[in-house]
């Protein structure tokens, strides 16, 4: 039903931080959209003595925080955060039963299924080197938990785009051609071709070039440089130029203000 | 420590002073001694020469008169224009005369430690904008909290003032002249049946007619004013049916000029002259404040009341309601509300306006077309309201984004609407 929704409290001073999102939470709604669209990324330990004591101290919520307290440790992760999704006024029955069914199929999840979503959603965070970090801790545990190719073809496909993130070019390639390898997906191959123009010093086997035909080529390289044009023509890159033909002292000033920004970026990232 | 409930009647020729009385369970007017004639302040303010001494009402005529001091009066008109008066080669901003003549008015009745300010309720004859912000601005700068002022018109200070007297609910359409130096006014109440919450409507016109109160000192003068006055009220009585009829002002602090005019208005109806009529209308509402629910349920239109409703449908639990922006019957100068909304597929808001008295309803939209394209319920907005005169509400949204998951944008859309 689409209308408006009225927030009954107003946001919290002071934030409820998920360390495993690096994501600052300020309102009952934000929360739950959180809960609701990273399931995955939720542990056993969420729904902890901090997240009540915001909920009590910062939202000003009575009933919820009280209801929590009593039923910690006494009822499963699932089903606690099953009362905070009814307890605020933001999705609906149906949403509410869909989110039960993918409770249900969370607790069947494999270990596999937890940690890869938890590492995607650090590569749609841009917290690069965390998503790394646990794609990596997958392959080492492949032959143990049996990691389905599939999986394992989508893992590797992941890795490369948040090595690509972090500009290790050949490493990404190298992932890239390995989910290639397993999932044998067109598009993957259009991924390398692009990295090596990005990249032209990027080097992966002339077997996987040999795939690409040439008329593919052709038609993948005019969509490049439609990219490349829009990318040359992006608020950012126009920013570098307004700012380099600005007088000396402006020009130092914009350029130094740019890259406080980006350092402050990659920080982020790395963080 | 002794709380007072004031209304403070501030015009440009004279302004008066009333309180509640909680023993009496009335509004009195104040005056230094008993004599109602003394509560009637000249609104001058008097600048001692060669001092920083200011004086007000009739000291201030006497410390002139001695060729002490510098006068300077129509402080109202005054603020209003913004104006300034230069004294011993000083400027004096408006804002600066007004706050030392409501200062020193106030100093009559707080004259103890003790005393403090509850509810202060100015009333004026006209309720122009630079003038409500200049005397909250005042009442700031005199220490007095912010929601302890209220600014109401002379219709509404009467329609209370009719209310406060009579103690229980008006039954009747009753009618009041106010004719002073700077005009002749006619105002009325009446009462509209059969609606929940009762609706008491005030009306005020200028009339005309108006005359020097000098012509008063002489015989002739005063038939003239007769025939005029008489002349008026019927006309602005004609064939209503008028239960009770006030007069008041300086020219009717005495009433005997006026025998063909009293002769037609006491035909069928009670009539009564006095002064701080107004004054005691607005001890009334500043009393009524203090109070957690009103003894004034009705609702009120006349000057200085937004008379429409005007709602948005949200959503709670699930559930379709209406959010009240603004209700009918209150004070447009007060009239600020705020909502914080989760924006849920919708790119227009659509407020309803119902005008009391009209079957008709308005819709006034308000695009969001402005604010970025985020996935459903991602959007948080803050919506503020205020009138900036009777007529014309702005509305101001505001992109709270979502938190960190969705930034907001930091755009803001600000729109206004005529009633």
């Amino acid at each position: 039903m689409s209308g408006f929704i009225v927030c009954g409290r107003p946001l919290a001073k002071k934030p409820y931080y998920i360390q495993e999102a690096g994501l600052h939470i300020y309102s009952e709604q934000e929360l739950c959209y959180y809960i609701y669209n990273n399931l995955m990324m939720i542990d056993d330990g969420f729904v902890n003595d901090r997240l009540i004591r915001f909920l009590e101290t910062e939202l000003g919520m009575d009933e919820l925080p009280r209801k929590l307290s009593k039923w910690k440790g006494k009822m499963s992760t699932s089903q606690l955060l099953l009362v905070i999704m009814q307890a605020v006024d933001y999705y609906g029955p149906e949403e509410l039963e869909e989110f039960r069914a993918r409770l249900e199929e969370k607790e069947q999840a494999r270990p596999y299924d937890l940690l890869k979503s938890r590492a995607d959603y650090m590569v749609r965070q841009k917290h690069y080197p965390k998503a790394i970090e646990i794609y990596d801790h997958i392959l080492e545990q492949e032959k143990e938990w049996t990691v389905p190719r599939e999986i394992m073809g989508k893992l590797w496909h992941n890795r490369g785009l948040a090595q690509i993130g972090m500009f290790w070019m050949q490493e990404a390639a190298d992932s890239l051609v390995r989910a290639y390898g397993l999932l044998q997906d067109s598009d993957i191959l259009k991924e390398l071709f692009y990295l090596r123009l990005l990249e032209p010093g990027v080097v992966f086997s002339d077997e996987i070039s040999l795939l690409i035909p040439a008329q593919q080529q052709y038609r993948w390289r005019e969509e490049y440089d439609v990219y490349d044009k829009q990318a040359a023509n992006s608020p950012q890159v126009r920013r570098i130029d307004s700012a380099m033909k600005k007088e000396r002292y402006q020009k130092k000033d914009e350029t130094e203000r740019i890259l406080t920004e980006w350092k402050q970026e990659y920080r982020e990232m790395v963080r | 420590m002794k709380n007072w409930c004031l209304g403070i009647d501030l015009c440009d020729d004279y302004s008066q002073l009333s309180y509640y009385n909680r023993k009496t369970s009335g509004a009195e007017a104040f005056s230094a001694n008993q004599d109602e004639q003394l509560c009637l302040v000249p609104t001058i303010l008097c600048k001692k020469k060669g001092s920083d001494q200011w004086f007000i009402g009739q000291e201030a005529y006497h410390q002139a008169l001695l060729g002490d001091g510098i006068i300077v009066d129509r402080l109202v008109s005054l603020a209003v224009k913004s104006g300034t008066a230069t004294m011993e080669e000083r400027k004096y901003t408006a804002a600066e005369l007004l706050e030392c003549f409501i200062g020193k008015l106030l100093e009559l009745i707080l004259n103890d430690k003790d005393s403090r300010i509850m509810q202060l309720v100015f009333t004026v004859q006209k309720l122009e904008p630079v003038l409500m912000d200049l005397l909250v601005k005042i009442a700031d700068r005199l220490e007095i909290p912010r929601d302890a002022i209220h600014i109401v018109s002379h219709t509404e200070a009467y329609l209370y003032y009719v209310m406060g007297r009579g103690g229980s609910a008006p039954q009747h359409t009753s009618c009041l002249f106010d004719l002073t130096e700077s005009g002749f006014h006619y105002y009325e109440m009446r009462v509209v049946r059969g609606r929940t919450p009762q609706i008491i409507e005030g009306i005020h016109e200028e009339l005309e007619e108006s005359f020097s109160l000098d012509i008063l000192e002489h015989e002739s003068g005063m038939k003239l004013a007769d025939s005029i006055v008489c002349a008026c009220a019927q006309r602005m009585l004609g064939k209503k049916v008028v239960h009770s009829v006030y007069l008041t002002g300086k020219g009717f602090q005495q009433t005997d000029w006026a025998p063909e005019s009293l002769k037609l208005l006491c035909m069928g109806r009670r009539v009564f002259a006095g002064q701080n009529l107004f004054a005691q209308g607005a001890a009334y509402i500043a009393w009524d404040h203090t109070r957690p629910e009103t003894a004034y349920p009705y609702i009120c239109l006349c000057e200085g009341r937004i008379s429409s409703t005007i709602t948005m449908e949200v959503l709670h639990r699930g559930k379709s309601c209406q959010l009240v922006v603004a209700a009918a019957g209150s004070n447009w100068y007060e009239a600020r509300a705020d909502a914080e909304l989760i924006v849920d597929q919708e790119d227009q808001i659509h407020f309803q306006v119902q005008t009391i008295g009209s079957p008709e309803e308005k819709i006034w939209t308000l695009s969001l077309d402005l604010f970025p394209k985020r996935p459903p319920r991602t959007t948080r907005l803050e919506l503020i309201f205020a009138f900036v005169e009777e007529n014309s509400m702005m509305v101001r949204v505001i992109d709270k984004g979502f938190g960190e998951l969705f930034p907001s944008c930091g755009q803001e859309i600000k729109q206004f609407f005529a009633l």
